[in-house]
């Protein structure tokens, strides 16, 4: 019996139409992509398996991302692959390693379709990486990025963000994403370890704060984690002259509704303390000459920056504690991590790429 | 060498007249012709490539062919009819009371006996060739000498341009009428149908010159081949409309062969249209059913790098170098990770 063999027409074109690069934000809730095609995607961080032969049926398909999976989370393995900014299966927990593993690598091979790459160009991506991930970590990251690309370089997201904005000299970044808040001090050159903090109290902190006052207050409320996230990127304020926020959640089955004006805000103010910490701590170990330069100019980015009325209630918290400050958040909240990885992706010299493929 | 006759110097010792009186004598006969009413006919004959001939064989073998010509135009005339050298050139010749018909016939025969004029070689045999031009008046014409000969010379140059071995009669074309188209002075009111008659009555004096010239050439061509001119008569009109007839026919059929073609093309052009149309509805359904996504092109076409003009050029190149050494620090701890892990597994 003959074999097939394999003819040319089976081999993988040839890639010689062009360059794509990619700027990719691997979030804790959101994964963004900015390619240099003009195409933007952004999703949330979750992934899909079909529990059964019946739901894959159902579904038809082996694998959902995004809020098609939250949406379909009850016919499904729901993942989250990323915690705390960096792999779960790469925390070292055993905990469904394999899943997880499987997980982050179909999320980073499906943000790399949404760019829409041609079959027939190479593809050059940066990786936004938390500032303080340990080596496990990011080797994690290439080690599935590799598979989708074929050249990846990780770099500080707080770092993209700057490099992003082109303000490369005194200022200071906020990113505040899910699973952790980033603070990087950019003074001219490459930020070192000692330029940058990271700490957990981000967007998922603000989510457990808002599920503790929500149940203190209105014990009767029934309500899920992702209808509390939901109610938080809905609502999410800090400004003192904002409008009454009233929610339906069943109560025993019946709807009704709940003022949660207060638990909103206090949920969301918790967040300001630590960022304040940390800023206090970036400008206090820079040189003398430059803090005030540093204290004001401080840019507000993350999905955290979305929060109404942070950039002045941060402000308001430096006045008062670091004896002023200027906060400036950016225009594309969501993409600021990928614009600035992409542009990081553009200015790479060719030989480097080379050079790690 | 070709051998020839011994050839006679002088056109004396040919036993002609010379020109200048046989020219005279000429000049007498057309008087003649005219007082009297008998028609005329004026010949120009000559040796076919005489000069190459020359060139070939000699000076002295024209002399020789010019004589045995002579000899041949001497046995083939009458006592009354006029012949006389015209230079080195060609022979001419006044029949009276020779019409063109009689003349045409004179000229074949002249022809064919000069076909018969063979000069041996040795090896091979030289034949020669004549052209003839004749021209004629007829009876009650008024006319010059010179006008006759001028023609009968025209003609000679035509049939020896249209390759020798041939006589021609001189034709002469009629003189088109001119086409008078009068429009008539733009006034308050513009008569458009008088305007169209008035150009109708000129574009139909113009087909008529064109009828004339047609039967003369008709004519000619009969007089030439020795044939009487058939009367057409009324008949000749219904003839023309014949071959017109005959020729709308022939291009009817051929545009509607080409209209059967361009009709077929075009059908097979539509269905072929509705083929491709069809083929790519599919095609964009099983690429959505598959989510096929050809991909959108990137604006670089080469990796790009820094811009050397920039802002802050110097600054952002030292990151990019910090960038690429951390991480070809961590692709170097990965590899050699990997290596401890698979040596673990062994």
């Amino acid at each position: 019996m003959s074999t097939a063999r394999k003819g040319a027409t089976d081999q993988a074109p040839t890639k010689d139409h062009g360059v794509l690069y990619l700027g990719i934000d691997l979030g804790t809730s959101r994964t963004a992509v900015a390619a240099s095609n003009g195409e933007r995607a952004s999703m949330p961080s979750f992934v899909g398996y079909p529990k059964d032969v019946v739901s894959r049926k159902l579904l038809g398909r082996e694998v959902l991302f995004g809020d098609e999976a939250i949406e379909k989370r009850l016919s499904l393995n729901l993942y989250r692959p990323l915690e705390k900014g960096v792999l779960k299966h790469s925390r070292g927990e055993k905990v469904e390693e394999e899943g997880n593993l499987r997980a982050s690598r179909d999320l980073l091979t499906e943000m790399v379709r949404r760019a829409r790459p041609r079959k027939d160009e190479l593809i050059y991506a940066v990786i936004g990486a938390p500032a303080q991930a340990n080596i496990g970590n990011k080797n994690a990251i290439l080690e599935i990025a590799r598979s989708c690309v074929d050249s990846v370089m990780l770099c500080s997201e707080p770092f993209s963000v700057a490099y992003g904005q082109d303000m490369l000299e005194d200022v200071l970044v906020i990113d505040i994403g899910a699973g952790t808040t980033d603070l990087c001090r950019m003074h001219g050159t490459m930020p070192e370890e000692a330029d940058q903090i990271t700490n957990e109290v981000a967007g998922d902190y603000v989510d457990d704060r808002l599920s503790e006052l929500i149940s203190k207050h209105h014990p009767d409320a029934q309500f899920s984690r992702q209808m509390i996230k939901a109610l938080k990127e809905k609502h999410s304020t800090v400004a003192e002259s904002s409008e009454r926020i009233v929610v339906t959640m069943p109560v025993n089955g019946k709807p009704r509704e709940f003022d949660i004006t207060d638990e909103v805000k206090t949920a969301c103010r918790s967040i300001i303390p630590p960022i304040v910490d940390g800023l206090g701590e970036l400008i206090g170990s820079f040189d003398p000459e430059f803090q005030d330069r540093l204290k004001n100019r401080v840019l507000l980015a993350g999905g955290g920056s979305q929060i109404k009325g942070l950039d002045i209630a941060i402000e308001l918290e430096m006045h008062e504690r670091l004896g002023g400050g200027r906060v400036l958040r950016i225009e594309e909240p969501l993409f600021g991590g990928a614009n600035g990885a992409l542009k990081i992706a553009h200015d790479m010299p060719a030989e480097y790429w080379e050079k790690l493929k | 060498m070709p051998r020839f006759p011994s050839a006679q110097p002088g056109p004396a010792d040919r036993g002609l007249f010379t020109t200048e009186e046989v020219h005279g004598l000429m000049v007498s006969e057309c008087f003649r012709a005219q007082r009297y009413g008998h028609a005329l006919c004026a010949m120009v004959i000559g040796v076919d490539r005489l000069d190459q001939l020359g060139d070939l064989y000699g000076y002295e073998s024209r002399d020789t062919i010019l004589n045995e010509l002579a000899g041949l135009l001497r046995s083939s005339i009458r006592e009354s009819d006029w012949l006389c050298p015209r230079g080195d050139g060609p022979f001419e010749a006044l029949f009276p009371h020779t019409g063109r018909r009689e003349a045409s016939a004179i000229a074949r025969r002249l022809l064919e006996r000069g076909r018969r004029l063979v000069f041996d070689e040795g090896a091979s045999a030289i034949q020669v060739t004549l052209s003839i031009g004749v021209a004629s008046r007829e009876t009650g014409e008024k006319y010059a000498l010179a006008d006759l000969l001028g023609e009968a010379r025209r003609a000679h140059e035509q049939a020896s341009s249209a390759g020798g071995n041939r006589s021609r009669v001189f034709v002469a074309e009629p003189k088109p009428e001119p086409v008078i188209v009068s429009v008539p002075t733009p006034g308050p009111a513009v008569d458009a149908a008088g305007i169209n008659a008035t150009l109708s009555g000129s574009f139909d004096k113009l087909t008529r010159a064109m009828e004339a010239l047609l039967s003369q050439r008709v004519r000619a061509l009969f007089e030439e081949l020795g044939e009487k001119l058939p009367d057409f008569g009324e008949r000749e009109r219904e003839v023309l409309a014949l071959a017109v007839k005959n020729l709308e026919a022939e291009h009817d059929q051929k545009r509607k062969q080409h209209e059967t073609e361009v009709d077929l093309l075009r059908r097979r052009l539509t269905k072929l249209s509705d083929s491709l149309e069809m083929t790519e509805d599919e095609l964009r359904r099983v690429m959505k059913m598959k989510s096929i996504d050809p991909g959108v092109a990137s604006i670089y076409r080469t990796v790009q790098g820094l811009d050397m003009e920039g802002a802050d050029h110097e600054l952002k190149k030292e990151m990019m170098s910090a960038i690429f050494a951390a991480n070809l620090e961590l692709q170097g701890s990965f590899k050699s990770s990997e290596g401890q892990s698979k040596d673990r597994k062994r």
